[in-house]
């Protein structure tokens, strides 16, 4: 006698169990209801830098159950600033580590409570936080030149790789090395985590900043481009390149025009069926049929886009607008077609997201 | 629809025994040797005008400009730290707003606009003169809110004088000045000297750690030393040559904010400044010929990323020719040129400029001098951008002795910086002056005195001034660095600014054998809003400006009995927004200090000595976000002058 659960009916009773603890998805549920939890287990993060030295960046938090937003969760838990230009955030191993570029630090929190567990410091300008096994994690720099190697166990800097490329940006993970970004040296660094060595360079188009991996072994780059500062005109364009994460040869590189628009926040769908970019509006690319369309999927109208995120849920796209730089943002929500759907207010400057 | 209330005052915190001169008040239509008005006092006497007390300069011998204004003014000062960058908003205006005039010479930075007060200092000068509301049509550029007006005057009573001045503070820091003079009375000459060295590792609670606990600041020591030499020569009562020389460097650490771990930023400071003048009178016409060289250097260095060096250059002229032919008439006509040039790192080219502005104006009065009428016109022609006309108006009517109503229209204006022009990246040379109307009116009653019943002439009690003033003023093309799709920020003129307020003032003072109080109270209110920012909905519109507060207040007592003075002042400044549409904010806060005086005279020689309280009630505050400011500190001053 088969198991109750592994028959047809119990199989269907368990899927459509499945699907209801997701039919909420990424929604903001107007009914809330008005004693929501304290622990934050199911929502979105929003993560804003505020202005450069106004020490005024902050942690939001979407809750998806009762639709609530809060702007200030960390100084509710902590009772202090979070510090200046809060740059990125990462959710490892129950612990979320959060980036504060200027102020030199990774504030290590509980994601549910978001009380503080300890600060890591020591770094010069960080930008961006990957975890390469359990106990080791690297920190991307500005100014350091280097990427700074962090022991997870003892929350501190165990050591530093000197970084060819200068300024270090986005990092990720594919085929066991870490890939980073080298905005001002047009290339992408390889390095082995197990030897802390840089074992190869790739070259892509001018001041890459983003890069995600898709479900199919691609890395894809996406770079903004350089501007003359003395006229104020673009020199080079920038562009998307797809690179094998296994052979580490560029697949195929898709240039952008001349158009005086610099891309960034480069962003993957769940599916990994479409990849999403700011460049004044909000483009997007289909990842199984891929070239540059000519019109972007949702218009700019005088906006500042300056965070993107999907969520991996309802495949809805966040946008934030950061306005003047020297206020609270919009976030606006739209569906993967780019249909809006609502929008409200989140902390000063908001640039990105943490789906948890 | 704007209710156009035109208002302006002036009026004089000065103590009876200085023969400050007063404007429109006693104007003489003929000069003599003696009262030789600037073309400001005779000009614009209707613009509201504060000179501060020759007591207050005597006592603050080791104090800079920005700290004497924030404590003795409604004037708003931005300060990082104690001897840092410290600038003004006056009548809600930005630190570009405040021209800083150093004996007739508008030396707003052609860089940056904007002037360090912290950096003046008060040793070196006679006299310190805020003129509230726009001035452009005397001044120039930057006088939108107001200006700081800085004057070394000719002492030629004949002899030799001389005085030191030293303080020492229990945070590190040390001041001393020396200053001699000598004439015979055809010629005078002075010679200013002083040297700055604080340690500055002044205490403050460190409210970014759970317990808040009292840290010492470090990082924020500097030294600073400057000369100034002035010589006047005065061969007959027709005649006064000068020239005046001003050297000064100063080199600061700046401190870390409470999110930083350590600072390795520093700054130096060095200029040079110097101005000679010729004033002639022939009949009645009198002739001004001056002309000044300034030079400012600025190397700000904070060993990560930016390591930057800028030198300004700036050589000015101006002749004027004032006539007195037409009774109850002055008229003057006037021409300036202007030569500037930088050299800045940031910048691709070293740009150079010629300005050259006309100037007319004319004043008449009534035969009993209870109503006067003054008219200003200004035009600048410049080689990069076109500058529109800059007219004033001013009235003053007494309808009787003691009381002024004054009122004055005004178009002011600030040049766009070379910064916001020439720097690279995003620098725009395509920019227009900011401008705009202005409008006050100003009530005042001074010199009151009520006698006891006794009428013993020594005790009275006396109101000796106060004012009521409402202003207005709309400013466009006010210039804001915006992002543009490239992702470059590049300054454009989108912003319009509405800022209107109220500022009132009264000093009172009692009088009793040997027991003198005096005491002067301010409040002011500022609003300063955004009316049109470039994009069509944005929260900030009909938000305050950041960093200008909407309310401020402040008293200033002064008790003397026998051979001692206190001097008690508080001053409250109200709650300072951080971000355009007013989220974020620093909360009000008030700073108290105490002083104690105790003069010794002998023969030739004065003694002071000064013991002084800053920050008495311990008060944890912030001017600027993150900066955190000295706890209670004390200081002990000695001076001596000699005659």
């Amino acid at each position: 006698m088969k198991h109750f659960l592994l028959n047809t009916t119990g199989l269907t009773i368990v899927f459509a169990l499945f699907v209801l603890i997701f039919i909420t998805g990424c929604e903001k549920d107007e009914d809330a209801a008005p004693d929501a939890p304290t622990e934050k287990v199911d929502g979105i993060f929003i993560i804003n830098e505020g202005a450069f030295l106004n020490e005024n960046s902050s942690l939001s938090y979407i809750d998806k159950t009762t639709g609530e937003i809060n702007n200030n969760v960390f100084y509710e838990a902590n009772n202090r600033p979070l510090g200046d230009v809060f740059q990125s955030m990462k959710i490892f191993n129950e612990k979320a580590y959060m980036v504060i570029n200027n102020s030199g630090v990774i504030e290590v929190i509980h994601p549910e409570t978001i009380e503080l567990i300890t600060t890591i410091t020591g770094f010069t300008s960080p930008r961006y936080f990957l975890p390469v096994n359990e106990t080791t994690a690297y920190v991307s720099d500005l100014f350091a030149e280097k990427i700074w190697v962090v022991n997870l166990s003892n929350n501190s800097i165990e050591s530093e790789i000197e970084f060819p490329g200068g300024w270090s940006e986005s990092m990720i993970k594919a085929e066991g090395n870490v890939f980073v970004s080298a905005p001002n040296a047009n290339n992408i660094y390889v390095i082995d985590p197990s030897s802390h060595e840089i074992i190869d360079n790739i070259e892509v188009f001018s001041q890459p900043n983003s890069m995600v991996t898709d479900n199919n072994g691609t890395i894809w780059v996406l770079s903004g481009g350089t501007w003359d500062w003395e006229t104020g005109e673009q020199v080079e364009t920038g562009g998307i390149t797809a690179i094998n994460s296994q052979t580490r040869e560029v697949n195929e590189t898709y240039s952008f025009p001349q158009d005086g628009i610099s891309y960034s926040k480069l962003t993957i769908n769940k599916t990994s069926e479409k990849l999403f970019y700011i460049g004044g509006g909000i483009w997007s690319m289909d990842i199984t049929n891929p070239e540059l369309t000519t019109e972007p999927l949702i218009e700019n109208t005088g906006e500042n886009f300056y965070g993107l995120g999907v969520c991996p849920e309802t495949g809805n796209i966040y946008v934030s607008d950061a306005i003047d730089f020297n206020q609270r943002g919009k976030i606006m929500q739209f569906s993967s077609q780019g249909n809006k759907i609502e929008s409200f207010d989140a902390g000063v400057v908001p640039a990105g997201f943490v789906f948890q | 629809m704007w209710l156009m209330i035109v208002a302006a005052s002036l009026f004089g915190y000065s103590s009876p025994d200085t023969d400050l001169y007063k404007n429109n008040d006693t104007v003489v239509m003929l000069e003599s040797v003696e009262i030789r008005p600037e073309k400001h006092q005779i000009f614009s006497g209707s613009v509201k005008r504060q000179s501060i007390d020759h007591n207050i300069l005597n006592s603050s011998f080791d104090s800079d400009f920005a700290t004497v204004l924030g404590t003795y003014s409604p004037v708003s000062i931005k300060s990082y730290g104690p001897g840092v960058l410290s600038t003004t908003s006056l009548r809600g205006g930005s630190s570009s707003h405040t021209a800083f005039v150093w004996n007739g010479f508008n030396l707003q930075s052609p860089m940056h606009a904007q002037n360090d007060l912290s950096l003046i200092p008060v040793a070196f000068t006679d006299e310190i003169q805020i003129q509230y509301g726009g001035g452009s049509a005397i001044w120039g550029t930057g006088a939108v809110g107001g200006a700081v007006l800085m004057n070394n005057k000719p002492d030629f009573s004949s002899g030799q004088q001389a005085s030191y001045h030293g303080s020492a503070s229990t945070i590190g820091d040390y001041h001393n000045s020396i200053m001699t003079k000598w004439s015979d009375g055809i010629f005078a000459t002075s010679l200013r000297l002083f040297h700055h060295n604080a340690k500055n590792e002044y205490r403050y609670i460190n409210t970014r750690l759970p317990d808040n606990p009292v840290e010492k600041q470090k990082h924020a020591n500097l030294e600073g030393w400057g000369i100034l030499q002035e010589t006047y020569f005065k061969p007959n009562n027709k005649n006064i040559f000068s020239v005046k020389a001003w050297f000064q460097q100063y080199h600061r650490n700046i401190p870390p904010t409470l999110f930083q771990n350590e600072a390795q930023a520093e700054q130096k400071d060095d200029f040079l400044r110097v101005a000679a003048k010729w004033q002639g009178l022939f009949d009645n016409t009198r002739v001004d010929v001056k002309t000044g060289y300034f030079d400012d250097y600025i190397h700000y260095n904070d060993y990560m990323f930016t390591n930057s060096k800028s030198r300004s250059q700036m050589q000015s002229s101006e002749a004027e020719v004032r006539n007195y032919s037409i009774k109850q008439n002055i008229i003057s006509l006037g021409f300036k040129h202007q030569y500037l040039q930088a050299d800045v790192d940031d910048y691709l080219s070293k740009p150079s400029e010629h300005r050259y502005i006309l100037m007319a104006s004319w004043r008449w009065q009534n035969k009993t001098e209870s109503l006067i009428t003054s008219l200003n016109l200004r035009q600048k022609f410049a080689e990069e951008y076109d500058v529109e006309p800059t007219p004033g108006i001013g009235i003053t009517y007494k309808p009787y002795g003691n009381i002024a109503i004054n009122a004055n229209i005004a178009k002011n204006y600030r040049l766009p910086t070379l910064n916001d022009r020439y720097w690279s990246p995003g620098g725009n040379p395509d920019l227009m002056p900011e401008s705009g109307w202005s409008q006050d009116i100003n009530f005042e009653l001074s010199d009151l005195k009520l006698y006891d019943e006794t009428e013993n002439i020594n005790t009275y009690f006396g109101l000796n001034h106060l004012s009521v003033s409402f202003y207005h003023r709309k400013m466009t093309n006010w210039i804001s660095w915006v992002p543009g799709s490239s992702g470059l920020w590049s300054p454009e003129n989108i912003l319009e600014v509405r800022s209107y307020g109220t500022e009132a003032n009264k000093t009172l003072s009692y009088n009793m054998e040997n027991i003198t109080v005096k005491t002067t109270m301010f409040y002011s209110w500022t609003k300063s809003v955004y009316e049109k920012t470039g994009r069509e909905t944005d929260a900030s519109i009909g938000k305050q400006l950041t960093y200008i507060p909407e309310h401020q207040a402040g008293i200033n007592a002064k008790l003397s009995v026998g051979d001692y003075t206190f001097f008690y002042n508080h001053k409250l400044t109200g709650k300072r927004y951080t971000t355009a549409d007013n989220s974020r904010w620093l909360e009000p806060y008030q700073l108290a200090d105490i002083k104690i005086a105790y003069y010794l005279k002998t023969a030739n020689m004065k003694t002071s000595f000064f013991i002084t309280a800053h920050n008495i009630w311990n008060r944890q505050y912030e001017i600027m976000q993150s900066r955190p400011m000295p706890l209670r500190y004390f200081k002990a001053g000695l001076r001596i002058d000699y005659k």
